[in-house]
């Protein structure tokens, strides 16, 4: 049960990563280089309120929903003037620059060393100890972070964001703040892509900065157009074969310090394949061109 | 002191401007943001160190083949996957998604092959110039000369030659340039050559004086397609581009510590973006073959 339970709480936590960035990706065409900087901003927020000033986990995630959103306005208020490979550029930077900034605000974050001692969570009175319980919490994360999802794509804001992503001087035309959609679009997968970080942080117990690299940006991305990007069910379908594919590598029996490179590999090049075979992924809504 | 830092500063810059020339080059003629140039800039350290280390060749023939393989893999990266997209009506996103893929593919595949640890070419970056206060190793005379050498040349061959003429073309008005009759295949190959050999000849400089990493490349990459930003309109004044990144950061180092270079790359980037709307940093429309 610990194994399926570890398992479930990976999906979980990639899931709301390629959902948030689905929103950004998928609904307004912009490519975010810096989900995971964001991702390691909303563990770092929730893991030093939890260890710092002990605040219950219920705050914490309150406050990591906040610095992602925060963090997320950080890049897209200058970006949010431009699109395309220059967003892209723009993000790619910002992520660069965070993780930077985790390794030498050394008295808040501890530098290279990270935060140790994160608590498990509790929520009205039970403890999320271990895999299995954590997966409880996990669930919950899904079904919110799916929620949201659906929310968004079938509000007037959705709407508005698909009219942007497909036609942004007709959406001018008729009179929509493209900048202000962009920007709290990326505020909103920033909150939500906080709140992962949140329950990863308190699932590990530890962090350091390692976890949040531009590889790691990459990974998220890959799940997104893998699976396919502008409705929900790709990112679901990104997020499983992100998952299951390093297991099926276990079981083939690759030595463990080639293994993630090799995953690597069948990542990236299942990234170009899919450029020529199938640019909308697996069963996603927008193509990219 | 303060001259010192100038000239690691300088000499740090001239890398860069070599790759924002090169990434330049691609990107102002073909849209392509060539995130793969990361694979290009390691590639020549790494096949310098085989053929020197493993089959005895010579130092400079080593280093010439290094080089004309990181050109031939430039050119590899046009033929076999950036040319088919274009034929299927790829714009821009699908050969940005393409090159991610091709950067996750190489730097793992030369992590598999080569490790983590840093592969050494000898130890160059010691062997000094000048002596006295104000000591220029080898290396830095190289970078600067690379530079010098890279940027003279380019801007010759665009303003005199036949070639550059085709290249200029491509970057102002592609269409009409295939009226005329300009093999734009022919055209295109040409720029991914010179392109991947200008960044070739920084990944080796950097690779005689730090050694190579399989992801070694891709800061100086993004770093390149900054100083394009900063640089502004045109291919050449990339080069100048990268040069004051490498100064802003070395300024930096002198005035808080070289942990924070990458904070200032990311600074430079939000203040160009905030004073001065970048120009052309949409992707060019590409033409079907």
């Amino acid at each position: 049960m610990g194994y399926l339970g570890n398992i479930f709480v990976q999906f979980a936590l990639y899931l709301v990563c390629a959902l948030s960035l689905n929103v950004v990706l998928g609904y307004c065409g912009l490519f975010s280089m810096c989900h995971a900087a964001i991702y390691g901003l909303g563990a770092y927020a929730a893991a030093i309120s939890m260890t710092r000033a002990g605040l219950p986990f219920s705050l914490a995630c309150a406050i990591a929903v906040l610095i992602g959103g925060l963090a997320s306005l950080c890049v897209s208020l200058p970006a949010g003037r431009v699109k395309g490979d220059a967003f892209a550029l723009c993000t790619l930077a910002f992520q660069v620059a965070v993780v930077e900034l985790l390794n030498n605000l050394t008295d808040l974050t501890g530098g290279p060393y990270g935060i140790v001692g994160i608590p498990v969570p509790h929520l009205l009175g039970f403890s999320f100890h271990g895999a299995t319980r954590f997966a409880i919490l996990a669930a919950g994360l899904c079904a919110l972070a799916v929620y949201i999802a659906w929310a968004i794509a079938r509000s007037a804001f959705g709407r508005t964001m698909l009219a942007i992503r497909s036609d942004e001087l007709a959406a001018r035309t008729l009179g929509k703040n493209v900048f202000m959609v962009r920007v709290v679009a990326c505020a909103i997968a920033g909150g939500v892509v906080g709140l992962g970080g949140a329950v990863y942080a308190s699932y590990f117990g530890y962090i350091d900065p390692t976890a949040f690299l531009l590889g790691e940006s990459f990974v998220i991305l890959t799940m997104v157009v893998m699976g396919g990007s502008g409705n929900i069910l790709g990112p679901i379908l990104g997020a499983a074969i992100m998952v299951g594919v390093p297991e099926i590598l276990r079981l083939v029996n690759i030595p463990s310090t080639v293994a993630p490179n090799i995953k690597q590999m069948i990542f990236g090049a299942s990234l170009v394949c899919l450029m020529f075979l199938r640019p909308q992924g697996l069963w996603g809504r927008y193509t990219l061109k | 002191m303060w001259i010192q830092f100038l000239i690691s500063g300088v000499s740090a810059g001239c890398l860069y401007g070599l790759i924002g020339l090169g990434f330049a080059l691609v990107y102002r003629t073909t849209g392509v943001f060539h995130v793969g140039y990361a694979v290009v800039f390691i590639a020549a350290g790494y096949c310098q160190h085989v053929l020197e280390h493993n089959l005895a060749l010579p130092h400079f023939l080593s280093s010439s083949l290094g080089l004309l393989f990181a050109g031939g893999i430039g050119v590899g990266f046009e033929w076999g996957i950036f040319r088919p997209l274009w034929r299927r009506g790829s714009t821009w996103s699908g050969p940005f998604v393409a090159s991610i893929g091709i950067y996750m593919v190489f730097s793992n595949l030369a992590a598999a092959l080569f490790g983590n640890t840093i592969t050494s070419l000898g130890n160059t970056s010691t062997a000094f110039l000048s002596s006295g206060q104000i000591p220029v190793t080898k290396v830095q005379l190289a970078e600067l000369a690379a530079w010098v050498i890279g940027t003279a040349t380019l801007y010759i061959m665009l303003k005199s030659t036949r070639g550059g003429l085709g290249i200029r073309a491509l970057q102002d008005n592609p269409g009409l340039a295939v009226v005329l009759g300009m093999d734009l295949n022919h055209t295109r190959s040409a720029i991914f050559v010179a392109g991947s050999v200008l960044v070739a000849v920084a990944g080796l400089i950097s690779a005689y004086d730090i050694g190579v990493t399989p992801y070694a490349g891709l800061f100086p990459v993004l770093a390149g397609a900054i100083g394009m930003m900063v640089g502004g309109e045109g291919i050449v004044a990339a080069a100048f581009g990268g040069l004051m990144l490498g100064v802003l950061q070395s300024l930096t180092v002198m005035i808080w510590s070289s942990s924070w270079q990458q904070v200032a790359t990311f600074a430079a980037l939000a203040a160009v973006l905030l004073l001065r709307r970048p120009v052309r940093l949409q992707s060019i429309p590409q033409h079907r073959d």
